[in-house]
């Protein structure tokens, strides 16, 4: 049964990715399938209470190992399912030198996604990645309260601004979009939403598939993480 | 009433360490606490060191019931003692977690479990308390192994935690401590940081959440730690070199102390975050 403090929470984060009523189903389709999602990573296989840098450093291998046999594009779910503790420490050798890691080009077009039943869980994770300047996308691995409706069922985890989780939101509603309608559908700056969606590429939050050019600058399709796949390269 | 708490522990330290009193005498002591009894552990190692092994002289308390508490939490044995002879009390009651060694970061997950269990033994804690406590000990814990002999210089270190509730404060503390090189022998191993005081050293690590590796994902435990006990009306105490931070819910200021090598800290919070007002369930 789940605690009202965790039902505040999660409502929250319902309310923070609301998509004016434009339907986003992901959620109760497909999110926790294991068809849907087989690159999947049990964190709790390391034990339920997990603290220290040692054990997160011994842990980060076969997290990695899993990560390379994801085909790209693609994400690993690391599901925090069954954790009692995630410690600061064990959280950052884990996930958040990784996600790093990641985000440096290490992994190519892979990212991670984290599944986390509770927000509480996540907490020292939130702040490791902070410390990074990196962020993450959350789902619940639980099916959303029956009053809140089918969608809205992910969170950022790390520092994102607001406009930037506003256009992030925009991307996973649409599933695959243009920068230019991207700005449109924002009434943003097209430089803006450049600025905005090239961070969010960099922080492994979105795709970005080159589709052509426009005089000297490259034209990208930006595809949220949980559309359809797969991708198509261009060359 | 003497007290050998965290408030009067430093004057002890001056006066075996530093005023060469040559001797510890506990004989008026009628209240103890955890951190106050790592503290002295410490004192009489480095007294041990200075003196070519020569033990600390040492006058037990009179009061029964407080010698009785100290041979249960086990300060004779870290002062090279056998158990002095004390009432017959119901041990498992009265201590809530006796003095345990913390050496490497591969015990460190079972040392917290048991003292998660002993926790859960004593109090009904909610969930959100209980996990936030044992978040707070993996931290604590292995920053022992991980930094007390960073530079190699104290190959001997001793780890240790312990905790108690404090019943006239109506007060539940875990205490750490060691003997290593200290906060300020940590930092001063990035160029950046070196020539710091240990006052300096503290406030770097404590408001500026910096730590001796550059990696910006290290470090900031300890003000992790400052902000949960700020929002449970607690207090952290970390003594490090001769600097000793006091944080409440209202402030946070560096003292200046006797020099005691290594870091020492306590995390005291009131009994009603673990879920009882008054008297703890005794196991």
């Amino acid at each position: 049964m789940r605690c009202r403090f965790l039902n505040t929470c999660w409502a929250w984060n319902r309310s923070r990715n609301s998509l004016d009523g434009k339907a986003f189903n992901w959620f109760n389709e497909t999110v926790m399938t294991t068809d849907r999602y087989p690159f999947r990573f049990e964190i709790a296989q390391f034990g339920t209470r997990l603290g220290t840098r040692l054990e997160g450093g011994t842990a980060r291998e076969p997290l990695l190992r899993a990560l390379q046999a994801v085909p790209e594009p693609g994400f690993l779910l690391v599901s925090l399912v069954g954790l009692d503790v995630l410690s600061g420490s064990f959280a950052d050798e884990i996930i958040a030198i990784p996600y790093a890691r990641i985000c440096a080009g290490e992994y190519g077009d892979r990212s991670i996604v984290i599944a986390s039943p509770n927000p509480e869980i996540t907490d020292d994770l939130a702040h490791k990645l902070e410390r990074r300047g990196l962020a993450m996308i959350v789902v619940a691995d639980e099916p959303p309260l029956p009053e809140a409706g089918p969608d809205h069922a992910w969170t950022v985890l790390g520092p994102l601004a607001p406009p930037m989780h506003e256009t992030l939101e925009r991307i996973i509603a649409v599933g695959r979009t243009s920068a230019r309608q991207l700005a449109d559908d924002l009434g943003i700056q097209h430089n803006t939403c450049l600025h905005r969606v090239n961070r969010l590429a960099a922080l492994r939050l979105i795709y970005r598939q080159r589709i052509g050019a426009a005089g000297p600058h490259s034209m990208y399709e930006l595809i949220s993480l949980f559309s359809d796949l797969p991708l198509h390269r261009s060359p | 009433m003497t007290q050998l708490t965290i408030e009067t522990v430093d004057q002890w330290v001056d006066d075996v360490l530093w005023r060469h009193a040559g001797r510890l005498d506990l004989s008026r002591v009628d209240v103890v606490d955890p951190y106050a009894l790592l503290v002295i552990a410490v004192t009489a190692r480095q007294f041990q060191k200075e003196r070519q092994g020569q033990t600390l002289p040492l006058e037990w308390p009179r009061n029964d019931c407080v010698r009785a508490w100290l041979n249960a939490m086990g300060l004779p044995h870290y002062l090279g003692r056998t158990p002095v002879q004390s009432a017959d009390v119901d041990l498992q009651s009265m201590v809530a977690q006796p003095m345990t060694p913390i050496d490497t970061e591969e015990h460190i997950r079972q040392i917290v479990e048991a003292f998660d269990r002993r926790l859960a033994v004593r109090y009904p804690l909610t969930e959100e308390s209980r996990r936030g406590l044992v978040r707070a000990m993996f931290e604590l814990f292995q920053n022992i192994p991980q930094h007390a002999n960073a530079t190699g210089n104290a190959p001997d270190v001793l780890g240790l935690a312990a905790m108690q509730e404090l019943p006239d404060r109506q007060q539940f503390m875990l205490a750490v401590a060691d003997d290593g090189i200290g906060l300020q022998g940590s930092l001063s191993m990035r160029a950046s940081y070196s020539g710091l005081t240990h006052a300096q050293a503290l406030s770097e690590i404590l408001f500026r959440g910096v730590s001796r590796h550059a990696d910006p994902g290290r470090g900031g435990e300890l003000r992790r730690i400052a902000r949960l006990a700020k929002t449970w009306d607690g207090t952290l105490v970390i003594r490090s070199g001769n600097a000793v931070l006091y944080m409440d819910s209202e402030r946070g200021d560096v003292y200046e102390a006797p020099l005691l090598p290594g870091v020492q800290i306590a995390l005291s919070i009131p009994q009603y975050v673990l879920g009882v007002e008054s008297e703890p369930e005794l196991a």
